[in-house]
């Protein structure tokens, strides 16, 4: 600003241009032509494609349970018995074989004969993603079982293609299979049971017991409309492409039945802790 | 013999208006200057103030209603209209106000570089500055007391609601209005008296600056909920729905923009009145001291002007964030042409303020020669941005000149109408304003610092790297989807300027220190038509301000609140931008004379005193020094 | 003088600017006309779907938070595209949620782990958005509109903003019995084994009726015991005139304070 004569300087900005040697330093070196090779090296060589992509698929859907850096940590892990695996522990993972663990991720845990709390994405995901999933997978721990991803035989990156069901398949199997009073309550029945079977539980809770991944259903036959509660179950992605919850592949009867067990579910906004039908034997 | 000059005691002089008269009120009145006496005795006339009195208890008759249960919900003016009214008074109160708030931030500034230069020059700037604060002090608290009562008056229905939710911060309000005002009594009258005591006096300049900002902060709560506001539902508590309506979505955004508008502002007001004087200087210290205050008026208001546009766009975005559809209204809808009219102000206003400093270059520095290919350069740039800028998405046009167009878009210029082309034309000008300030501060200085030549490559390559991303993204943004667009290649637009505007400058600053001086500056030479030029800054940037008021009133459409209150009085509709415009000039233009005279009224006593000490020394140096 | 110069370059100044707003196309926008809720207009299903559409966009105000489809809305739940309300929500819940809001809070299921929007929902039914019971139907058919097929009939609109009408109907067509056999006739039925009314002992699989018996009108009541819903039987053919008069005459008085349903259906929030 003053510059008709030779001013003074300023005794703070003095301060201040000692310590800016360093920072004109640091900036001209910043610029140079070294620094952004080894920038642009760093950004491209690390990480191989498929990886990247299940990292990404890996950060949404198994994080929540299995934990930001695999270690069976995730926020829901608590509410989850048995507990979500642990997939750094080296010990247990560098056991399996690739395939082994792209069965537990497309068949879900019942489908392995392990806890039906991991679900089954076998549905949901292509083989692409599976297998990309499955590379990420392998880099959380120590191992030498590579997956390979030939260029030449590429992975069907097509996911499933699952007809959405409509209203009227409902109305229908409901006027089916709902014949009376008694079938109504059997069916109730084996819905609470399959509900526990299929590992719902293990997003959602109800009554104050399960998972905090997708919502709390103790509201559900309240909030919800019984055609959509079905058709969700049997088709989620058809509503919601993006979402969490995974299609479990349930038979026409148990998705009924499950259906009209959430359907009985009708607390009032904050219930405490009631007594299930299954509590009571 | 001094029988002339002996002051006949007469008591209205000493209790009548004393911010008239300057400290120490010593051989004050002069006889010859009738004017002050009478607007003295207008307003001491005991007879005038009763009937002004018995007249407005009985105008009260007019906005008598039957008495009735159901609260009048809107009262009218006749002939102005009671919406035009608050319009008018709005405006001139928020003008006066920016003006207030934003000359204390660069008067502080000034004396903190005279304290520490110990430049008696720049004190004094410093306090000419709170001079003319001061005078348009009680006016600002006119127009804000004028706006209140026409709000009370006329719009019930609206004030009841807010009062509803914002009472405590009108408590505050008055409060930090009451601390102002003794903070800056203390502030000015206190200068010279504390003189001694720099520090202290430093000290309640920063309070100034902070009550102003706070008294800002306050106002604007009320304003942006008007905009922007949130849901109160009635589970929440009345101190929790209070915070909620002041800190809603557009709060913050208009904080910071009006915290910088106002240094503008203040800025080029400044450097309008030392234009003016400089026109009216008779003696060439004068001018020169003029000439100096214009620049440094002039720089304020480029300084500010250079971050301004980023502001506004965060509050665009924040608008856009909040409500689409109020987004749309403004930037695509009936008020999208308004932008237009505010970039042409804006263009102007950018060329404006780079002829400035090139006139400096040439007629203080006298470099033109080295420096004109560069001018000519920028000339082109400015010119070129400014047409991009003001091109709109649908032209004008007739019937036949749509079809030979094949639409309402011009093939070609049509392209240039959208945000990718403005942003980034926005950002070339003011890395060109940039570049003219750097060339007239380095002018005349030859660095001597050892990493001079370093410095001076270090900045070229900044400055073409930043020219290179900004309109390279400004291009790749025509080929991605506007939420891209949005977030991520604007925000890196804008970051890339800011860079290198807060690199270079301290990097020039330190490269220039102990620099050899190899050119004069000359004060006071510049041409006439350079002062016209700063008038003609200071008077874009106040219709900026008064566009920027009509569009944050249409911006709410048929609204009090947007989306909460509607405004069911005749005035409803938004009026068009013609009869908005010649508002818009009408009340500039009052404005204009209401500053010429409390400018002229608040330089009276130096007038005087020079006068007097022009006679007296006279009168001494004719009879002997001893009287 | 030289301020005579100065007042007239800023004076033909304001004048171009003047001059050049003037050359630009004029537009005046007019505010839209108020709609006040008119029963006689409600005659076909289109017309309940446009009177809840103009109330979604203008007076309920559910547009300033509310997206319908198209990407996320990041203040509060999308009420289309992935998220299609109008076939996924049941009335009572919509109910709820307009009256109550505080009572259930939808998460943002984008995030991880899943967390409440910023927004709050207000009271509709409440100043300053207010709306009547008809207009908040009309919305959710709008809604319903938006995701499939409109279930709500013109009929129920009409019946809604007309109460008094339904008012008398109630009391004409449905008579009420004798309270006392009206408790014996419950436990013939073995309501309690699926409802419990306030603090009452009873089951878990039916909601408590107590909220119910306030909030319903008695017809309504009676068509969920007589023809049944999807999850409750019917009893029609199990019931005779004079029993389902009993019953609702008990049902009626055990209805109980406002508190008794509020210690029931307490307004905290989720």
């Amino acid at each position: 600003m003053m510059d008709d004569k030779n001013k003074a300087s300023f005794s703070p900005v003095a301060t201040y241009v000692r310590g800016s040697a360093a920072f004109r330093g640091g900036l001209q070196f910043l610029f140079s032509p070294v620094s952004i090779a080894y920038f642009l090296l760093v950004l491209s060589g690390c990480q191989s494609g498929p990886v990247v992509e299940g990292h990404k698929t890996f950060a949404r859907y198994c994080a929540p349970c299995h934990g930001e850096a695999g270690a069976g940590d995730g926020y829901n892990a608590g509410n989850l018995d048995p507990h979500a695996r642990d997939l750094t522990d080296e010990a247990y993972m560098s056991k399996l074989e690739n395939n082994e663990i792209y069965e537990v991720i497309e068949k879900g845990g019942a489908g392995v004969d392990l806890s039906p709390t991991m679900p089954s994405f076998g549905l949901v995901f292509s083989p692409q993603e599976i297998w990309s999933l499955v590379a990420y997978i392998r880099t959380l721990h120590k191992s030498d079982k590579e997956v390979k991803f030939d260029e030449a035989k590429p992975y069907s990156a097509k996911r499933p293609r699952v007809k959405p069901v409509a209203e009227a398949d409902f109305d229908a199997l409901f006027s089916e299979k709902v014949v009376d009073d008694a079938a109504r309550l059997e069916l109730i029945e084996s819905g609470e049971g399959s509900f526990d079977d299929y590992g719902c539980v293990g997003c959602h809770r109800v009554r104050g017991k399960g998972g905090e991944l997708g919502p709390d259903l103790s509201r559900a036959g309240f909030m919800l409309q019984p055609q959509f509660i079905y058709r969700w179950i049997r088709n989620p992605q058809s509503f919601k492409p993006e979402t969490r919850m995974p299609n479990l592949n349930l038979s026409d009867e148990d998705a009924l039945a499950v259906s009209l067990y959430l359907g009985t579910l009708k607390d009032s906004p904050s219930h405490g802790k009631a007594v299930s039908t299954k509590e009571k034997e | 013999m001094g029988k002339r000059y002996q002051r006949k005691k007469r008591n209205r002089d000493v209790i009548i208006v004393p911010f008239l008269a300057k400290e120490g009120r010593v051989g004050k009145m002069n006889k010859t200057f009738s004017c002050r006496v009478w607007v003295q005795r207008f307003l001491e006339n005991k007879a005038i103030f009763f009937g002004l009195f018995l007249a407005l208890l009985f105008s009260g008759v007019a906005f008598a209603q039957e008495s009735s249960t159901v609260m009048t919900e809107y009262r009218d003016l006749p002939w102005i209209g009671s919406r035009n009214a608050i319009w008018i008074v709005a405006q001139l109160h928020i003008l006066f106000a920016g003006f207030v708030l934003g000359v204390p931030m660069f008067a502080l500034t000034c004396e903190y570089i005279g304290y520490k230069t110990g430049d008696v020059r720049y004190d004094k700037l410093a306090k000419e500055f709170t001079k003319l604060l001061t005078a348009a002090f009680g006016t600002t608290a006119t127009f804000g007391a004028i706006l209140l009562f026409l709000l009370v008056g006329m719009y019930p229905k609206l004030f009841n609601y807010l009062s509803g939710i914002f009472f405590p911060t009108f408590v505050l309000y008055a409060f930090l209005f009451i601390a102002e005002t003794v903070v800056l009594y203390i502030y000015w009258y206190g200068w010279d008296y504390m003189a001694g005591r720099k520090k202290l006096h430093l000290f309640m300049g920063v309070l100034l600056n902070l009550v102003g900002l706070a008294i800002m902060w306050t106002a604007d709560a009320w304003l942006s909920f008007q905009a922007s506001p949130v849901v109160l539902s009635e589970n929440m508590g009345y101190w929790q729905r209070l915070w909620a309506a002041v800190h809603n979505p557009t709060w913050n955004p208009v904080n910071i923009h009006r915290v910088i508008g106002n240094v503008v502002l203040g800025g080029f007001m400044c450097g309008a009145y030392a234009g003016v004087r400089y026109l009216g200087s008779k003696t060439q210290a004068e001018r020169e001291h003029y000439d100096w205050m214009g620049y440094i008026g002039n720089f304020i208001g480029t300084f500010g002007l250079l971050p301004l546009p980023f502001a506004g766009y965060w509050l665009m975005r924040e608008v856009y964030e909040y409500n689409q559809q109020m987004g749309i209204t403004l930037m695509g809808g009936i008020l999208s042409w308004l932008f237009i009219l505010q970039a042409i102000q804006i263009g102007v206003l950018f060329l404006g303020v780079n002829y400035y400093f090139w006139q400096g270059l040439a007629c203080r520095a006298k470099v033109e020669t080295r420096y004109k290919k560069y001018i000519l350069a920028m000339v082109t740039v400015l010119i070129l941005c400014f047409g991009v800028w003001l091109t709109p998405h649908s032209l004008v046009a007739s019937l036949s000149e749509a079809r030979a167009m094949g639409g309402t878009h011009h093939p070609l210029l049509g392209v240039f109408g959208v945000m990718s082309a403005k942003l980034t034309v926005v950002n070339l000008m003011i890395l060109t304003t940039f570049i003219s300030f750097l060339l007239y501060w380095r002018a005349n200085q030859e660095a001597t610092v050892s990493w001079a030549k370093g410095a001076r490559i270090f900045q070229y390559l900044l400055f073409t790297v930043a020219v290179i991303v900004v309109i390279g993204l400004g291009v790749y943004g025509y080929y991605v989807p506007a939420v891209v667009r949005v977030k991520i290649l604007s925000t890196v637009q804008v970051l890339v300027v800011l860079f290198v505007l807060v690199t270079v400058t301290p990097l020039t600053a330190l490269s220039l220190k102990s620099a050899k001086i190899t050119g004069t500056m000359t004060w006071g030479v510049m041409p006439v038509r350079s002062q016209y030029v700063l008038i003609s800054n200071g008077i874009m940037v106040i219709l900026i301000m008064t566009l920027m008021g009509y569009v944050r009133s249409a911006s709410r459409v048929h609204f009090h609140i947007y989306g909460v209150m509607r405004d069911t009085s005749a005035y409803a509709y938004t009026p068009p931008i013609g009869f908005a415009a010649a508002l818009m000039a009408s009340t500039t233009f009052m404005f204009c004379l209401i500053v010429l005279f409390i400018f002229w009224v608040a330089g009276l006593p130096d007038k005087a005193q020079k006068k007097m000490a022009l006679q007296t020394g006279a009168l001494a140096s004719a009879v002997g020094v001893k009287e | 003088m030289y301020i005579l110069k100065v007042l007239t370059f800023v004076a033909s100044i304001l004048g171009g600017f003047a001059y050049i707003a003037q050359q630009i196309p004029q537009e005046v926008s007019m505010p839209p006309q108020e709609e006040k809720f008119d029963a006689a207009k409600v005659q076909t299903v289109d017309d309940i779907v446009d009177i809840g559409q103009k109330i979604f966009f203008g007076k309920g105000q559910c547009a300033l938070c509310h997206a319908l489809g198209g990407g996320t809305s990041g203040r509060c739940p999308n009420l289309g595209g992935d998220n299609p309300v109008g076939i996924k929500l049941t009335r009572e819940f919509e109910y709820e949620t307009y009256t109550n809001p505080e009572a259930y809070v939808y998460m943002d299921y984008t995030s991880s782990p899943p967390k409440p929007f910023a927004a709050r929902m207000p009271q509709i039914n409440k100043p300053p958005i207010g709306l009547t019971e008809p207009e908040m139907l009309t919305v959710f058919s709008f809604l319903q509109k938006t995701s499939g097929t409109v279930e709500i009939t013109p009929a129920e609109i009409v019946a809604l903003a007309n109460p008094d009408k339904g008012k008398t109907a109630s009391v004409e067509t449905v008579a009420l019995g004798d309270a006392v056999s009206g408790k014996a006739i419950y436990e013939k039925f073995e309501c309690g084994g699926c409802h419990k009314i306030g603090e009452m002992e009873g089951g878990d699989k039916g909601p408590n009726l107590l909220p119910a018996l306030n909030t319903k009108a008695v017809t309504s009541i009676r068509s969920a015991i007589f023809e049944g819903s999807n999850y409750h039987p019917s009893y029609d053919e199990k019931m005779t005139v004079r029993e389902m008069k009993d019953i609702l005459s008990y049902l009626v008085s055990a209805k109980g304070t406002e508190e008794d349903a509020a210690a029931v259906t307490p307004a905290t929030g989720a």
